[in-house]
C-alpha cells in the first residue's frame, strides 16, 4: 500500500464528517452551560469529595502515564482519568495532556471544552452515567500555545516543572477541580483539589475552596511530620 | 437555488444543473483542488472534469450532498492529475508534504506485490475517522482531505500551528495501528 492509496480512500469518507468539519473552533459549549448552571449555585454546597489516588509519577518523554483517582462523594463513583501523552519530539509537547482523547475513547466519559488561554472545563460522567462532574482547570502561562491542552490551577510565582509546580521542593499536581452533577453540587470556582507525589505514587490529598499556597504549604508540612501518608488519604 | 432542485435539473437533464453548481460550489471545490496542485489552472481544469462526471453520473446517482458530491470528484481528478505531473518531475509542493505525513502511517518498505482492496480500504479509513473524537477528526478531515495548510488549520480551530502539528501526529499514530489492526499494513 502506498500512501497514495489513503488520500484515495479518503474520499470515501462520510460527507456529514467532511461538512462538519468545516466548523469553527469549538466553545466547549457543554461544559459552559455546566458552569453557568453550578455557578448560579455558587457556596451553596462545599465540596467534601475526596479520592485515593495512583499516579506514575516519573514522565518521561514517549511515555504514556495516567492517573487514576476512583472515589466519590455521598456515596457515588466515580473516576477522574488524566492520560498524559508525552510526544517524542519536542519539549513543547510534553504540555499537551491529551485529556480529551482519553475521555472519548472512555465512553462514560464525555465532551471537552475549551482552547489555549480559556479556562479549560472537562465534563465528566460517573461510571453509570448518572452523575455529571467537570473539572475546571486554569492554564499556566506556559500553556497557553498549545490549545486542547490541560492545565494545572498554580499559585502566582510558583516554580512551574514540567506539568506540576513546586513548593518548597515539593513536587505537587494541583487541578481546581469541580464536581457538580444534576444535584450542582459544589462550588465552580476556586476548589482545588492537591495530590502529593511520593516518588511512586500519587496520592489526592485535598479538595477545598479557594485554596492559596499557604494552604497548600501547611499540607505539605503535615504531611511531613506524619509516619504514615495513608492517614491523609480519605477514601480507598 | 437549493440542491434538490439542481439535482432536479440533473435528473431532467437541464444544462442549467451544471451552471447552478458551478455558482454554488465552485470556489469550495477549487480550495481543495488547488491545495492538492497548487495550481488554480490546473484545478480549474479538475473541477471542469468533475462537473462533466457529474453530470454523467446523476442520474442515476442521487447524492445527498451534492457539495460535498462534487468536492469528492473534484478532488480525486486532482489525485489523478498530480499523479500524472509527479510521474513527470518530482516537486516539493504541500502535497508532497502531506504524503511524507502518510508515509510514517505505511510501512516504509513499499511492496507492490501487497495486494489490498481499495473498497475495503475506503471502508476502513471511513471507520477510522468515525472512530477519531471530533477534533481529531476535523483536524484529520482538513489535512488530509482538503489538504489545508497547518496554519489555516490552527486558525480555523483557533489554536497555534504547532497545537495543530501534535494533534495531526496524534491522528497518524492512531492511523497507522488502525491499519496494522485491520490488515493493511
Amino acid at each position: 500500500m502506498k500512501n497514495t492509496d489513503i488520500l484515495y480512500a479518503i474520499s470515501a469518507v462520510d460527507d456529514e464528517l467532511i461538512e462538519n468539519s468545516e466548523n469553527k473552533k469549538r466553545s466547549g459549549g457543554r461544559a459552559k452551560i455546566g458552569l453557568a448552571l453550578a455557578a448560579a449555585l455558587v457556596l451553596l454546597f462545599s465540596v467534601t469529595a475526596v479520592a485515593a489516588a495512583k499516579f506514575f509519577s516519573t514522565v518521561n518523554k514517549g511515555e504514556v502515564v495516567f492517573m487514576e483517582a476512583l472515589g466519590g462523594y455521598s456515596g457515588d463513583h466515580y473516576s477522574i482519568r488524566f492520560n498524559i501523552d508525552v510526544a517524542e519530539d519536542s519539549d513543547q509537547f510534553l504540555h499537551d495532556y491529551y485529556v480529551p482523547t482519553y475521555l472519548e475513547e472512555n465512553e462514560n466519559w464525555t465532551d471537552c471544552g475549551g482552547e489555549a488561554g480559556e479556562t479549560f472545563n472537562i465534563m465528566v460522567y460517573d461510571n453509570y452515567g448518572e452523575n455529571l462532574y467537570a473539572i475546571f482547570t486554569q492554564y499556566p502561562a506556559w500553556n497557553y500555545d498549545n490549545g486542547a491542552s490541560i492545565g494545572y490551577g498554580v499559585p502566582a510565582g510558583t516554580e512551574v516543572l514540567e506539568g506540576s509546580f513546586i513548593i518548597d521542593g515539593e513536587e505537587l499536581f494541583c487541578v481546581e477541580f469541580q464536581p457538580c452533577d444534576d444535584g450542582f453540587r459544589g462550588d465552580p470556582f476556586g476548589t482545588r483539589v492537591v495530590f502529593w507525589s511520593d516518588g511512586y505514587n500519587m496520592f489526592l490529598l485535598e479538595t477545598r475552596l479557594n485554596m492559596d499556597e499557604d494552604i497548600v504549604r501547611e499540607i505539605i508540612r503535615s504531611i511531613e511530620k506524619a509516619e504514615d501518608i495513608s492517614e491523609y488519604v480519605k477514601y480507598e | 437555488m437549493n440542491d434538490e432542485e439542481i439535482i432536479a435539473f440533473y435528473f431532467e437533464r437541464n444544462e442549467a444543473a451544471i451552471e447552478e453548481s458551478e455558482n454554488k460550489y465552485k470556489s469550495y471545490c477549487l480550495a481543495a483542488a488547488e491545495n492538492i496542485l497548487d495550481s488554480k489552472e490546473d484545478a480549474e481544469e479538475c473541477f471542469n472534469s468533475a462537473l462533466l462526471a457529474v453530470w454523467n453520473s446523476i442520474p442515476p446517482q442521487k447524492p445527498n450532498n451534492l457539495k460535498i458530491y462534487i468536492a469528492k470528484i473534484t478532488r480525486n481528478f486532482a489525485l489523478n492529475k498530480l499523479k500524472e505531473k509527479t510521474a513527470e518531475k518530482r516537486g516539493g509542493g504541500k502535497t508532497e508534504a502531506v504524503m511524507e505525513e502518510l508515509a510514517e502511517c505505511v510501512p516504509a518498505k513499499e511492496n507492490t506485490e501487497d495486494a489490498f482492496d481499495a473498497m475495503e480500504l475506503e471502508k476502513s479509513i471511513n471507520r477510522f475517522a468515525k472512530s477519531l473524537p471530533e477534533k481529531e477528526r476535523n483536524f484529520f478531515i482538513r489535512r488530509y482531505f482538503f489538504m489545508e495548510a497547518l496554519h489555516k488549520i490552527a486558525e480555523r480551530y483557533g489554536t497555534s500551528e504547532n497545537g495543530a502539528a501534535v494533534i495531526l501526529c496524534r491522528v497518524r499514530k492512531k492511523l497507522k495501528k488502525h491499519l496494522e489492526k485491520e490488515g493493511f499494513i
